[in-house]
């Protein structure tokens, strides 16, 4: 936790803290965005005035409609004449989908490493800490390009590397986790009640960590869109003719001072959704710091 | 080994190596569990006392299996407990439950008290469909005096200190254990609860003939639940007797000291013996000779070479000092 929450002598939450909270509508701002993003990815087909790959080269690099571009062109068009705004909503399904199977495949790898680490001790947590420690001494991006250089491109290796990233951040958590709830004794007593581990781990350690869980997948997601939005911008992500919001900024770039709508508008929209997620992150660590823990 | 008793813990020890720094000398072994040997028969309490760090809860850890011995045996039904695999491991914990001194340690924090009753009954099998487990679990609570059907709800900090202990006793009822290890189970709660909580206990084991290892210092509860008493002095048993015995005719002095301690209402009530100065001993340095030497107020050059073991003085009656044998067999205890 970056900040601790100021208190005063008796634990109440002092006015530095209150005032330091996010007010509400910021938050209900994020998460109504959140929801009309996935709606509009999930619903793309049918919101999208045309096809993500609709050429119409009579109509190439015309600016939005409200500015004067052609009609029903709300964002404009881009080098080929394609939709921009169709392009937004499917490149928003695609880097969405992509990004959620990234940090369930990193949050799901390392949660089951903690696990295991905590679990048996020793020889696992030797494992688990070289693990982390080769990680942290390569940038991750510079790891991701030579994978995808030496693997080839496909999505399932891309959504694997996204799934790499910040897995070790949910293994320390986890561990930490499992051990300070070996320590309250329930485990102990469920141990004692002769349960499986396995048993005791899913049904009982999982929902009491939970939360905590929740909350750093919360924070890590941004992270994970910010990344496949970059390998995709250097071309080493999703492949034309898919498209996501990275690919679009990419392709954009080279006609940002004549027709700065084919990157600016991906480009908002991934400011957007990070933001928002990052809020809702944050606001949801409030709440349950403010829990009572036992 | 006695075919009539439930639990036999046979020279059981335990130590632990301490912690070291990294330039500091090196990890010393701690013997917290040294030789102990006792026995729990049907239907009977045991209590083991002793102040903190005498290795009372270490004991009462191996007794159930929770914990390995460096040394030593442990017999439930003469099953030797260390040599079951995992599975037969598991089986072996519906006999035998414990008890916490922490009422809220020992529940899931974020389950309802009577879905953890449940799930303990599901594991094992115990009744047959979703409703007869509930009728199970209704009436477990029932039995420990938290009837109505309120109370199955709730999550643990929804619940005082002394309901919560009764569930974790309704759970240990549930699964049918026949020997429960209570550890401290009292000391956490308001003395109007304790008595409440003790005499539960009690009752329990007069209705399903349950067996108790009663872990505590508090020798008044102690005097009024168990039967026998052991007396643990730095990882070893002093003394072994019915509960009469000891707090009539204490015979080791620590026993004597103990007793001593213990608060009276009455003016005119003499203390039995000497009371204790000093702290206890750091098990680490163990010396040669008897452990309690340091503070024995009879201590004699022999106490002082020579480790007292724990020998029979009379019916059902051990004592590990010189002074207390030589007393003994020169007829008459001392007192």
């Amino acid at each position: 936790m970056k900040e601790q929450a100021a208190t005063d002598p008796i634990g109440r939450r002092t006015t530095f803290a209150s005032t330091r909270r996010l007010p509400s509508l910021v938050i209900a701002g994020a998460i109504s965005f959140l929801l009309v993003a996935v709606m509009s990815g999930a619903l793309a087909d049918i919101l999208a005035p045309q096809g993500y790959n609709d050429q119409n080269l009579l109509i190439r690099l015309k600016p939005p409609s409200f500015l004067g571009g052609p009609h029903g062109y709300y964002f404009g068009t881009d080098e080929l004449g394609r939709d921009v705004f169709s392009r937004v909503l499917f490149s928003l399904r695609f880097s969405l989908l992509i990004a959620v199977t990234g940090t369930l495949v990193g949050a799901g790898f390392g949660t089951l490493l903690g696990f295991l680490a905590a679990h048996f001790q020793g020889l696992w947590e030797d494992i688990l800490s070289a693990l982390v420690d080769f990680q942290a001494s390569i940038p991750f991006m510079i790891f991701a390009l030579a994978a995808l250089a030496f693997f080839g491109n496909s999505i399932f290796l891309f959504v694997i590397l996204l799934g790499l990233y910040g897995w070790e951040v949910y293994a320390r958590l986890v561990r930490g986790l499992v051990l300070s709830a070996k320590e309250l004794g329930y485990v102990e007593a469920l141990r004692n009640l002769g349960f499986h581990p396995i048993r005791i781990y899913s049904r009982h350690v999982l929902p009491n960590i939970g939360g905590a869980l929740l909350v750093q997948i919360t924070l890590n997601f941004p992270g994970i869109i910010l990344l496949e939005s970059g390998l995709s911008f250097l071309g080493l992500g999703i492949q034309p003719p898919l498209t996501s919001l990275g690919l679009m900024i990419g392709s954009g770039r080279e006609f940002m001072t004549t027709a700065w709508w084919t990157a600016v508008a991906p480009g908002t929209v991934i400011f957007l959704t990070a933001l928002s997620v990052t809020l809702v992150g944050d606001w949801f660590r409030d709440r349950l710091d403010a829990m009572p823990s036992n | 080994m006695n075919p009539a008793s439930l639990l036999t813990v046979t020279a059981v020890s335990r130590s632990f190596a301490s912690a070291r720094g990294l330039f500091g000398p090196k990890a010393r072994m701690i013997k917290a569990v040294d030789d102990v040997t006792f026995s729990i028969g049907r239907k009977e309490t045991l209590a083991l006392v002793g102040e903190s760090g005498s290795g009372k809860s270490t004991t009462g850890r191996i007794a159930l299996g929770l914990m390995k011995p460096t040394s030593g045996t442990v017999h439930y039904e003469n099953e030797d407990l260390f040599k079951l695999g995992g599975a037969a491991w598991r089986q072996s914990r519906r006999n035998m439950q414990m008890i916490f001194q922490d009422s809220a340690g020992a529940l899931d924090p974020r389950m309802p008290v009577g879905a953890q009753i449940e799930e303990v009954l599901s594991v094992y099998g115990l009744a047959g469909g979703k409703s007869a487990r509930h009728n199970r679990v209704v009436d477990a609570l029932d039995r420990v005096g938290l009837g109505g059907a309120s109370i199955e709800h709730r999550l643990p900090r929804e619940l005082s200190g002394g309901q919560r202990q009764r569930i974790a006793i309704a759970r240990a009822l549930a699964m049918q254990a026949k020997l429960i290890v209570c550890d401290e189970p009292v000391s956490a709660l308001d003395v109007s609860v304790q008595a409440q909580i003790v005499n539960l206990l009690m009752e329990m084991q007069q209705v399903f003939g349950l067996s108790y290892l009663f872990i505590s210092h508090d020798l008044r509860v102690v005097r009024h639940i168990s039967h026998r008493v052991a007396v643990m002095y730095l990882g070893r048993i002093v003394e072994i007797a019915s509960t009469a015995d000891i707090f009539k005719n204490p015979h080791h002095p620590y026993t004597q000291a103990l007793l001593a301690a213990v608060p009276t209402t009455r003016r005119h009530h003499p203390s039995a013996g000497p009371l204790l100065g000093g702290e206890l001993q750091d098990p680490a340095s163990a010396s040669s000779g008897c452990r309690f030497q340091g503070r024995c107020p009879f201590s004699r050059d022999i106490c002082r070479w020579v480790e007292p073991a724990l020998v029979e003085v009379g019916q059902g009656r051990q004592v590990a000092c010189h002074l207390a044998v030589r007393a003994d067999t020169e007829g008459g205890g001392r007192a």
